[in-house]
């Protein structure tokens, strides 16, 4: 490819690429907000006026609830894992990861089964000892289950990141600062901590957009946030542009988070040598210590994963038939295929926009980059109504201009809902491969060019290669993603389609919980087995 | 294409485009998704060739959904609960007017659109359930009593967010008046023995745990918790009472299922006969025993369990205004304090 010289600001190919991802997912947003009426009706104007004030306070208690819960649980698993070396603590390291392979609304009907009137707690203690708790008044407010639920089912994004850090770094920086005279207590708080920041900003913006987005756990306790009033808004009064006015609101807020966390991420970067340091060894514990050690991992492993499965066979066996299993055959094929393609072409178009900012490097391309972030961070629902207005507005134009098309329209077909898991999860992939290329450094890149080789084949020979990890790794994630995905799934699939998760919402919807058990532990293993085989290829790498 | 690789691509492709097409099928967004469905989907095609695919969802997202679409969309039918959505709609101008000898012959006249741009598929009551330990369902007589200071810190409810409390609510605006029925959601609110939460059966189960007396549930649900695999929850449902208020006045709430012909309907003809096939006997006898809905044909028979509630009197208003009244109740909802 041939470059211009003399600075002139040109579209290359390279540009060209580098915006092709963000303009794709702003096409939807762009057909919402021109295809929506201004204006609100007076009754939900006086709606507006009294929830603003609860949608704005409840939305602010459950995120910073869940990500302050989220952030204490990862850290301190971390802690336990990353520094110490205990009895169990290998397994340890993959369970305390497994909670990622729940999806946050099937945690939240399993905890409310099984604590509640019929669940298996109650139900033990009643029968077994005739002691009825709610006569001691046993009741949780609604916000703090679903902060609890929220942490159980997110934590794993803080405690990847704080692991990785400790076991890498943290252990020799222990040491010094106990050499130099701290305790234990005080080296955490005014060593460990702070260096610890930017792995909490970076997995607590994860869980903050995550809940910010979320329908199902804050719709099943009755918590009104701006998701929920952006449902409310649309889908219950028919106030189409209220809706999308809402949802500027949350993207202000999103951006906010977002900003924050860059904020947040400069202020606390530390410059430590690069890589694992060889020295750094596990304190290895023993006695008293070990005991203590094994019982916080064993307890956060059986409330987050080992508790919520146990409840979901128990239920499965409860409601097996034979003809329940073979029928989820289907689904899970289907499952499979969409979470499939679809993460082949977020991993594909994640190499080409990396590969595009890094042969051109600039502000430009990497902003764009970030503004495809947004995806992750919208109410699915107003995003699958984007999309589906962006697909009729194609296939319009295709019946007008080229009549008799195969397979037109586009938007019936299975294409509208790969359309939308791209947007949704394309920063998923992007931030993996984005990560690879750090860790890789210029140095291979620009040797590699400095030889003559052109940015295609030094991607392809050089970089690739080096990247394999990290791509891995971000396919495991999005993969995993779009096999836990509902609400887009539920409203852009084509005729028969039906997915492991849209069949737990159909019997969730039935209110019949213990028939959503057998679909919704499909969910569970599938990410489960990924999740595992992510740690181990990892592991298999660092060696 | 000389390369055998562009060949093979094109033709993956056009298999990712290929839509099911034409005859023989029929195109469905339901919110109905009951197994009992399923099953009247596999008979439909087996007594007639056609095939029933499906999309099913949240009520309100399948009507955007073909809106949004327009003349391209594939659905020939819209099939879903509540009266208030049906009217939304035909409001909306997704469905269009169908009638034929048989529609006429198997729905009663006040279970479908005056215009027939939807039909009533099956009904069900929003009752007062009771705990049977400690409360006489003597005390009980209407909606209204509920917001009677006696009830404090006794009465259930589910999120207002929900639909059924809404159409309830927009009934009592239809029925009273908008002021009379502001009053009753506050009273309810008023004597609330919890915050608003959880789903039809957790109100059931709130009573079994003595969290409060009574609680407003839609009747199919206390046949499925009768009916459950759970023993706990037939242990529930069996201390729990049923009653059918305002006996002696507007008569208990009903709301439907219906079925509506989308305006852009590709398979008409085909829509039509499944139509008439969900209205038949056999199939509302298999809708009623399976979900413990009450048919609308006139003719089907109940099953047993709502035969042994015996007759009551329902609620007699034009099914569209619940979707009209809507708005007007989530307002009074969010006034009251009815979260």
């Amino acid at each position: 490819m041939a470059r211009r010289t003399g600075g002139m600001p040109s579209l290359s190919g390279w540009t060209a690429l580098s915006l092709l991802v963000p303009i794709g997912v702003a096409l939807p947003f762009v057909f919402l907000l021109a295809g929506l009426p201004g204006g609100e009706s007076d009754h939900w104007r006086r709606v507006l006026s009294r929830m603003l004030p609860t949608y704005i306070w409840e939305t602010t208690l459950v995120v910073g609830g869940s990500a302050g819960l989220a952030a204490i649980i990862g850290v301190a698993l971390a802690w336990c894992v990353g520094l110490h070396d205990f009895p169990g603590r290998k397994a340890f390291e993959i369970v305390l990861l497994l909670p990622l392979a729940i999806p946050s609304y099937i945690a939240a009907y399993t905890y409310d089964g099984l604590l509640g009137y019929t669940g298996a707690f109650q139900t033990a203690l009643r029968n077994r000892l005739g002691i009825d708790v709610n006569d001691y008044g046993f009741s949780a407010p609604r916000l703090a289950c679903a902060i609890f639920i929220f942490a159980i089912t997110l934590y794993p994004y803080v405690y990847i990141f704080a692991r990785t850090y400790l076991r890498n770094h943290g252990a020799s920086m222990l040491e010094s600062a106990i050499l130099l005279g701290g305790g234990r207590g005080r080296v955490f708080f005014l060593v460990i901590l702070p260096l610890l920041r930017p792995s909490l900003v970076a997995g607590g913006t994860l869980v903050c957009l995550e809940v910010l987005n979320d329908y199902g756990v804050t719709s099943h306790f009755g918590i009104h946030t701006f998701t929920t009033a952006i449902f409310a808004a649309w889908f219950g009064m028919g106030e189409a542009g209220s809706a999308a006015r809402l949802a500027l609101m949350l993207l202000a807020a999103v951006l906010l988070v977002i900003l924050a966390s860059k904020a947040l991420q400069k202020a606390g970067r530390y410059r430590l040598a690069s890589g694992k340091e060889k020295g750094s060894r596990p304190r290895r514990l023993a006695g008293f210590a070990a005991a203590r050690a094994f019982s916080l991992c064993l307890a956060a492993a059986l409330v987050c994963f080992l508790v919520p499965v146990g409840q979901m066979l128990a239920w499965a066996r409860l409601s097996w038939d034979a003809g329940t299993v073979g029928s989820l055959a289907p689904h899970l094929r289907q499952t499979l295929f969409a979470a499939g393609a679809a993460t082949a072409i977020i991993m594909a178009l994640s190499a080409a926009t990396a590969l595009a900012g890094h042969a051109r490097p600039g502000r430009g391309s990497r902003l764009a980059a970030q503004a495809a972030s947004m995806g992750y961070a919208i109410p699915a629902a107003v995003l699958a109504i984007g999309a589906v207005m962006l697909f009729a507005g194609i296939d319009r134009a295709t019946a007008r201009f080229a009549p008799g098309f195969p397979g037109a329209p586009l938007g019936m077909t299975i294409c509208l809902l790969l359309y939308a898991y791209v947007v949704r999860f394309f920063s998923v992939g992007y931030q993996a491969v984005e990560g690879g290329y750090l860790k890789m450094g210029r140095l291979p890149s620009e040797a590699s060019r400095t030889l003559g080789r052109g940015p295609v084949m030094t991607f392809l020979l050089v970089e690739l290669p080096l990247l394999g990890n990290a791509l891995i790794g971000g396919s495991i994630l999005v993969f995993v993603d779009i096999v836990k995905e509902l609400p887009l799934t539920l409203i852009l699939r084509p005729f028969n389609f039906n997915t492991l998760g849209t069949r737990v919402y159909e019997f969730a919807n039935n209110e019949a919980i213990p028939e959503t058990s057998l679909p919704a532990l499909a969910i569970v293993v599938i990410g489960a087995a990924f999740v595992v085989f992510m740690r181990l290829w990892d592991k298999g790498g660092e060696s | 294409m000389r390369n055998p690789i562009w060949c093979a691509l094109a033709v993956m492709l056009l298999g990712v485009f290929r839509v099911s097409a034409g005859e023989g099928e029929v195109n469905i967004f339901t919110a109905r998704h009951y197994e009992s469905d399923k099953q009247l989907y596999e008979e439909f095609k087996k007594a007639t060739g056609i095939a029933v695919n499906t999309i099913s969802g949240n009520a309100p997202e399948l009507i955007e959904r073909i809106k949004r679409e327009g003349g391209n969309t594939r659905a020939d039918l819209f099939i879903t609960v509540d009266g208030g959505i049906l009217g939304t709609a035909k409001k909306a101008g997704v469905l269009q007017p169908v009638r034929t000898p048989a529609i006429d012959e198997r729905v009663p006249a006040h279970l479908r659109d005056s215009e027939y741009h939807w039909l009533g598929l099956t009904t069900r009551c929003r009752v007062i359930v009771y705990s049977k330990e400690r409360v006489n369902p003597s005390a009980l007589s209407t909606y209204a009593a509920l917001a009677d200071p006696e009830w404090k810190g006794k009465i259930l409810v589910r999120s207002s967010a929900g639909l059924y409390d809404q159409s309830l609510l927009a009934s009592l605006i239809i029925l009273d008046g908008a002021e009379k029925a502001e009053r009753w959601a506050a009273g309810i609110a008023a004597n609330l023995a919890r915050d608003p939460q959880g789903n039809d059966r957790d109100q059931a189960k709130a009573i079994a745990a003595g969290k409060g007396d009574l609680a407003l549930m839609n009747t199919y649900y206390i046949g499925q918790m009768l009916n459950s695999k759970d023993p706990e929850e037939v242990k529930v449902a069996q201390n729990t009472g049923l009653f059918f208020p305002d006996q002696d006045g507007g008569g208990v709430h009903v709301n439907i299922s219906g079925v509506g012909l989308v305006k852009h309907a590709k398979n008409r003809d085909n829509a039509v006969r499944f139509i008439e096939f969900l209205l038949d006997i056999p199939a509302q006898e298999r809708l009623s025993s399976g979900n413990y809905e009450f048919p609308v044909n006139p003719g089907a028979k109940k099953h047993e369990l709502l035969k042994s509630w015996g007759d009551f009197k329902t609620q007699r208003i034009d099914f569209n205004r619940l979707g009209d009244e809507n708005p007007e109740a989530v307002r009074i909802f969010s006034e009251v304090g009815w979260k």
